[in-house]
């Protein structure tokens, strides 16, 4: 173990290259000297004047990677928290390559080690410049609060002072990360490196970047998905004062799905010049084949597919059909959820300076590392050619796991050839989104005489996400097989119908799960309902007595427990007071979901009277493995029960005609303070496992918890999404 | 040529009159801190306050500000003020965006109300959105702020 740690992370002696962009500023540091920092591997570079440079490898979307992934080098080094100072780290392959992204939940799942073993690294390598410097036993020496000391005698040395002899030693071979016990800065609460730079408005955001010279450039695209342009005239909009130019960019990738819709572009000297640019040009266009699409016809596509018997089997266990056809009391409903977008705060956005033979850029990609590849096929440039910065993010949710702002950047630039930065408006980001699959979901369960359930079938038709990845499933991305109840009822069966379709979808926080989580665990209650069981009884029941273990992904080894998903439940039941009574129009509702290793039950108390909804409370219980910190883990869980609201009460992308119908916050409303819940209480599940993902989990709860919690208060049963105003009929 | 008093200084610039006043402060003034969400006053992420109150800056025309006072968040330079504290303690931000809209409308009330209730925390809160849902930390910042 030790050992593979030390093979894996041996390139931290190495003193690499450091590349980072400076966007944080900074940290004050009154009473300082200027020092001289020295480099001692990718992530760490150490001043004499007692600041440690850590650099974050991970794009910042608001997850809190620039905390939570510094603590853990800072961790094994044994520096102060205050000492250190954050550096975002440019696209760079030494940050384990592909994984430099903020994606999936990994960040600490991926960083967890090698972080803290680059922290262990230099620390040993800086005790053995400080037992060569005295001539002691290195186990009688360590680090504390940046400073090296020793039991031998009373000498004292700064781990600047020893940085740059550090450098020159190899790591040994025996270096152990620290114990649970041991730590300091692990589970504690730290202060947010970047606060004052934030809530001062200092902060560099890629829409804040500013280069000499630098020019402004937009797309104006087409109403249907996949338009293109027959002709245009640009004359009026060169007329405008401080527009420069305006060019076609052509369509990238298939022209009826195309990654980056064609349009015209402008470009000028501030955004305003080229916002009224846009407006002023004259362009004919080629609506093409997606000008029919609707969203209206896919609900009747899919209502008339969960009908027929034709989807393709997921999972099949036991006799389904035989049991539920012999079944007169068998239940059955159908849910639907909508096409949703990601509407980050910041639009997307790419600041780009292009010369003949080198680029430097300021991403606002949530995978910066695969977008320094990209452009060193699309520019022709050799890596080393290309400074990739990344800004600080103002929101990501999956929107950023896109490259198709920064082809439409690199296109441009390619053409202007002066710095220019380039922007989509909201209305652009709302109308070409990839939006959150569509999906229809007929359920269909029988219970025994107990109550308990025997039979579940699940049939789900919508516009699968991977759909048009020739070498997959279209279920692939839409149905977890593996995921509960899975392997708790006997006979169980998924089945998928795609809905044929061009409109442009992606993937939107806890993909596919977000669908799913809203529409088992609604169901879930239902059958509670029907068994007259408590839903919280009712789910306890059918995860059985006994821990029980199922494979979840066989590719990443991963299973589903029995007793962690029951954990989480109980927590957030006692948390909650459940079963407590409460007065008429006021109910809870119970969820618990699975997502990124990481166990969630939400518990929401919501009150509703003459069809208004308040929602009063969230209780949260988390089982996330073993938690880095705990303030950031809690505001995660926070923001995700914000963002699940939303999309639960507002969100819903309508299409007409091949056109989006929502443009701007006017018309595609999201949650605001005064809908948010007064109290929202965090608990986690004690555990030492390695930790799990934390910024996705809690959310694809968030939707069943609630509509189950509607429920309670007032009897209306929620099964399609968003709930809009379907409590005032 | 028109004369702006932005965060107690003067300023002479040659801009368009139709120029919304977000803009200016972002592309003439260098003044960043006042972010694009919308670009419809539906957002409040370019908040800043026009004698002391919270207007959205990306839909007012820089003309039709005049001789009045413009404040933007690089003006607030009580680093001690109970808001700015409070929301360090809270740790409120995640990814930060609205963040500075949101201060602004927040320092707007209690400008107003100094004891604000909760429901007068939702009034002057909701103009401001935040996709990253720091609602919760924002209302327990300016509770403790005011009490």
């Amino acid at each position: 173990m030790q050992r593979r740690n030390f093979i894996k992370v041996s390139g931290l002696a190495a003193g690499g290259l450091l590349l980072s962009f400076n966007i944080s500023c900074k940290k004050k540091s009154p009473g300082r000297k200027a020092g001289t920092y020295q480099n001692v591997n990718v992530y760490l570079s150490i001043n004499t004047n007692g600041l440690v440079q850590i650099t974050n490898p991970v794009p910042e979307i608001g997850q809190g990677v620039r905390t939570s992934l510094p603590m853990l080098l800072a961790e094994e080094l044994g520096v102060d928290w205050k000492d250190v100072v954050v550096e975002q780290g440019d696209a760079n392959a030494q940050f384990e390559g592909r994984n430099q992204r903020a994606a999936g939940s990994n960040s600490v799942r991926v960083f967890w080690e090698p972080m803290r073993m680059a922290g262990a690294v230099a620390k040993d390598l800086i005790l053995q410049a400080a037992v060569q410097k005295w001539g002691i036993t290195k186990s009688r020496c360590d680090i504390k609060n940046g400073v090296v000391f020793n039991t031998e005698n009373k000498l004292r040395l700064p781990i600047g002072d020893l940085a740059a002899a550090a450098v020159t030693f190899k790591p040994s071979d025996d270096i152990v990360l620290k114990k649970k016990a041991d730590f300091d800065i692990i589970g504690s609460k730290v202060s947010n490196p970047d606060i004052q730079n934030i809530i001062s408005g200092k902060v560099k955001f890629g829409q804040d970047v500013r280069i000499p010279g630098m020019l402004y450039a937009s797309i104006e695209k087409g109403s249907t998905y996949g338009a293109t342009v027959a002709s245009f005239d640009a004359a009026e909009a060169l007329a405008i004062k401080g527009v420069k130019r305006a060019f076609l960019v052509p369509f990238h990738g298939n022209q009826d799905r195309p990654y980056c819709q064609e349009g015209v572009a402008v470009v000028g000297e501030s955004v305003w010049a080229v916002l009224k640019g846009r407006q002023a040009l004259k362009i004919e266009w080629n609506l093409g084949t997606n000008a029919n699409e609707s969203t209206s016809n896919l609900h009747e596509i899919c209502s008339k597919l969960i009908e027929s018997d034709s989807g393709l089997e997921v999972r099949d266990d036991g006799d389904v059909y035989e049991i539920l056809e012999n079944d007169e009391n068998r239940l059955e409903a159908i849910y639907h959820v909508p096409f949703i977008g990601h509407v980050c705060m910041e639009t997307v956005n790419c600041t780009i300076d292009l010369k003949d033979d080198s680029c430097e850029i300021w991403s606002t990609s949530q995978m910066p590392f695969a977008e320094l590849n990209f452009l060193t096929r699309f520019l022709e440039l050799p890596t080393e050619k290309i400074s990739l910065h990344v800004a600080r993010i103002g929101g990501g949710f999956g929107r950023r796991l896109g490259l198709d702002f920064t082809i439409e950047a690199a296109k441009i630039a390619k053409e202007v050839k002066q710095p220019i930065q380039f922007f989509w408006t909201r209305e652009d980001d709302l109308k070409f989104d990839g939006y959150r699959p569509f999906s229809y979901h007929k359920m269909s369960a029988s219970i025994d005489e107990s109550g308990k359930p025997i039979a579940w079938l699940h049939r789900q038709a919508g516009t699968s996400r991977y759909a048009f990845r020739s070498n997959e499933q279209p279920y692939g991305s839409e149905f977890f097989p593996n995921h509960f109840p899975a392997n708790l009822i006997p006979n169980f069966r998924q089945e998928y119908s795609l809905a044929v379709s061009n409109l442009k979808r992606s993937l939107i926080r806890a993909p596919g799960n977000n669908t799913l989580a809203f529409v088992v665990e609604s169901f879930m209650d239902e059958l509670a309902i029907k068994s007259k069981k408590d839903p919280l009884e009712f789910r306890l029941e059918v995860l059985g007595e006994k821990e029980r273990k199922f494979e979840f992904d066989e590719e990443d080894e991963v299973v589903i427990s029995t007793s962690r998903m029951k954990a989480v439940l109980e927590l957030a039941a006692e948390k909650s007071s459940w079963g407590q009574s409460l007065p008429s129009g006021r109910g809870m509702g119970i969820a618990g979901y699975f997502t990124f290793d990481t166990y969630i039950a939400h518990v929401a108390e919501v009150s509703v009277d003459a069809g208004k909804l308040k929602i009063h409370k969230f209780t949260t219980a988390v089982d996330c493995g073993e938690v880095l910190h705990p303030d950031g883990a809690i505001a995660q869980v926070e923001g995700a029960i914000i963002d699940g609201i939303s999309a639960t009460k507002h969100q819903e992308v309508h299409v007409e005609n091949g056109q989006t119908m929502q443009t701007n916050f006017h018309n595609y409303p999201v949650l605001r303070m005064g809908e948010s819940p007064k109290e929202i209480e965090v608990h986690f599940v004690a555990s030492n496992g390695p930790p799990t993902g934390i910024g996705e989990p809690p959310y694809p709860p968030v939707a069943p918890a609630l509509c189950n919690a509607i429920f309670a208060a007032c009897g209306k049963r929620i099964r399609k999404l968003p709930i809009a105003n379907q409590l005032e009929a | 040529m028109l004369t702006l008093t932005i965060n107690d200084k003067e300023y002479t610039i040659d801009v368009e009159p139709d120029k919304p006043l977000l803009w200016v402060l972002r592309e003439e003034l260098g003044l960043t801190g006042a972010k694009y969400g919308c670009g419809i006053g539906q957002c409040g992420a370019c908040t800043v306050h026009v004698d002391d109150v919270s207007i959205r800056s990306c839909s007012i025309p820089v003309s039709r500000i005049g001789g009045k006072k413009v404040t933007t968040i690089e003006g607030l330079t009580d680093t001690n003020h109970p808001i700015l504290t409070a929301w360090e303690e809270e740790n409120v931000p995640q990814c930060g965006y609205c963040q500075t809209g949101q201060i602004m409308s927040a320092f707007a009330l209690v400008k107003q109300n100094r004891h604000p209730s909760d429901d007068d925390i939702d009034n002057a809160m909701s103009g401001n959105i935040c996709r990253c849902g720091t609602y919760y930390r924002i209302r327990k910042a300016i509770r403790k702020a005011t009490n």
